[in-house]
């Protein structure tokens, strides 16, 4: 069975819509989205869509996910108006720990939490800008 | 390589699940002559509900319902594989061209979604903790334990099942059931007039102009509610552009139900949107007064069994808890005052504005009700314009959190998920002009 998708007469109509096509794909940096589709992975995408220490800091939870081979949910504390990140661990392990993540963190702020706001209560691990990882001392 | 086969078996799978066979097209649709796109669309309003149905009886750590949509699985894929053969078999094979766009499309905007992971601010603190209770495992009645359980889940749950069921398990596979949803939506409202194909790609690539944005799939269920609103004025159109007088309740308003039913389980306001869609079709006089009863009993025992299960599963039953709990009607001139009308009103107008869709409905109506008086759809879009404004003013006049605050982060989403009300209007004019035969005159 043969199929003859365009005729002749249908050749303008094509241009037409390969430019509108075309015109589709710039506007929406179609060809640089499939090159990082190929190189880059899900999770470096992830990221890449967060900031890294601001706002969810999903680059921040990622990296010290990584360093410290963490397998378990820790507590997370966001200083700024933002949705709350702890969905990024939701796969980890509900074992209790002693750390915890304060993101954003600003001294002159208190956010409601039951932890210490105060850093002085705490063993820094890992710092990043306003983004801390603590062990409760 | 991998996401690109996964988001394109992604693509395969959700057009298995929602394949529906000729028998039940032919239940809901009288036309014998039913492309894929028809089949498709019957096919996910039935996929929503059925996954509503299995959302009622997953139970916690249970995979009984995982077995059920294998089954469903299986059971499309024998029927769309037969229907494929017995068309080769007849040499009515015939390549679709819409359906190669659709698909075109579809692999397209997935690529910019796998790019723009980033999860909206309501998504991430209220959709995707639903959706998460039952990635791990729980059941409706955990719900309870998410914030604003006054929220609708069935929009989660759809997420949930089709990153499940994806190949990498990624949750953005999930969205593409919206992606799917919204493409499906538009292709269908293109198709009400009967143009040339290419001039069908016009308008299918114009409204997607118009509308796409990638932060529409950002986790946030407007879009749901916005996609299933414009197949709702499909179905209306279709049985009033049939009928003139609308006297018996056929298996149509069966369908035109279950999507409401589906429509009112997305989001807390899908219940003021049917509504205003309802008031506004009970306007026409085309319809019996014995079937304007039955559909407003028809949509009564939709919205009590939502509220019997909200009910017995201890979700609460408020709508948009929090948000007006501060009114009364001993205050109401503190709510309903010159000052914050205007605010109300200045956001309105510059949110509109915005939305070019919205706008460009608005406009092909005025010309229409100008021009084209005796077109019996004129007045129930009017209609829904003008109760759309009504339903405007009063959530947000009424409501207790800051006025600026609600109008700066909601008004932008409420317009833009209404206006799946109006959208059919701009198929519809296009099609007005060709009638007028405005462009031979150009």
């Amino acid at each position: 069975m043969s199929y003859k998708l365009w005729k002749k007469k249908d050749y303008p109509k094509l241009m037409i819509l390969t430019i509108l096509i075309l015109i589709m794909f710039v506007q929406m940096n179609f060809f640089k989205k499939i090159y990082f589709l190929f190189t880059r992975d899900y999770e470096t995408r992830l990221i890449k869509s967060y900031e890294y220490c601001g706002k969810e800091s999903i680059g921040f939870l990622s990296d010290i996910k990584k360093r410290f081979q963490i397998d378990y949910k820790i507590p997370i504390v966001n200083y700024t108006s933002s949705p709350n990140s702890s969905w990024y661990y939701n796969d980890l392990k509900s074992i209790k720990n002693k750390k915890i993540i304060f993101l954003n963190y600003n001294s002159n702020h208190k956010v409601n939490t039951k932890y210490s706001q105060n850093l002085n209560d705490y063993k820094i691990l890992h710092k990043y800008n306003n983004c801390y990882l603590l062990d409760i001392k | 390589m991998i996401e690109i086969f996964s988001i394109f078996s992604q693509l395969l799978l959700i057009t298995i699940f929602c394949y529906v066979p000729t028998n039940i097209c032919l239940f809901f649709k009288n036309n014998s002559n039913l492309d894929i796109l028809n089949r498709l669309e019957i096919g996910i309003v039935l996929n929503l509900f059925i996954l509503l149905i299995l959302s009622f009886i997953l139970r916690n750590g249970s995979n009984t319902i995982y077995y059920l949509l294998i089954i469903i699985f299986l059971n499309n894929l024998i029927f769309l594989s037969k229907d494929i053969f017995q068309k080769y078999k007849n040499q009515s094979f015939k390549i679709n061209f819409i359906f190669l766009f659709f698909i075109f499309l579809f692999l397209i905007f997935s690529i910019d979604l796998a790019n723009n992971l980033k999860i909206g601010w309501d998504a991430q603190n209220y959709w995707l903790i639903k959706k998460l209770v039952f990635t791990n495992g729980g059941d409706f009645f955990d719900l309870k334990n998410t914030p604003r359980d006054d929220y609708p889940y069935l929009g989660s749950f759809v997420w949930h099942i089709y990153s499940k069921f994806s190949l990498l398990g990624h949750e953005y596979f999930g969205r593409l059931f919206y992606l799917y949803l919204f493409l499906l939506s538009i292709f269908s409202v293109a198709s009400i007039i009967k143009i040339k194909t290419f001039e069908k790609v016009m308008l299918i690539f114009v409204l997607i102009f118009l509308i796409y944005k990638i932060e529409l799939f950002n986790g946030y269920q407007e879009i749901l509610n916005f996609s299933l609103l414009i197949l709702l004025t499909k179905v209306f159109y279709v049985i009033f552009s049939e009928n003139i007088l609308i006297k018996k309740f056929d298996n149509r308003f069966i369908y035109l139900f279950i999507l409401i039913n589906s429509i009112i389980w997305i989001k807390s306001e899908s219940t003021v949107l049917i509504i205003i869609f309802l008031l506004s079709i009970f306007l026409m006089s085309q319809i019996n007064l014995k079937i304007k009863i039955l559909m407003t009993l028809f949509f009564l025992i939709l919205l009590l069994n939502k509220y019997y299960i909200f009910d017995f599963v201890g979700l609460s039953h408020e709508i948009q808890k929090g948000n007006y709990e501060y009114f009364k009607i001993s205050n109401f001139f503190d709510f309903v005052n010159f000052s914050r009308i205007a605010l109300v009103l200045k956001y309105i107008l510059f949110y509109s504005l915005n939305n070019i869709a919205f706008i460009l409905s608005f406009v092909a109506l005025l010309i229409m009700a100008k021009f084209d008086k005796k077109n019996i759809f004129i007045l129930p879009f009017i209609s829904m314009f003008i109760f759309g404004f009504g339903f405007f003013m009063s959530a947000f006049l009424l409501s207790s959190f800051p006025l600026n605050w609600v109008l700066w982060v909601s008004m932008n989403r409420i317009i833009f998920e209404t206006s799946g009300l109006y959208i059919i209007l701009v198929p519809l004019f296009y099609d007005f002009l060709k009638r007028k035969k405005i462009f031979k005159k150009i």
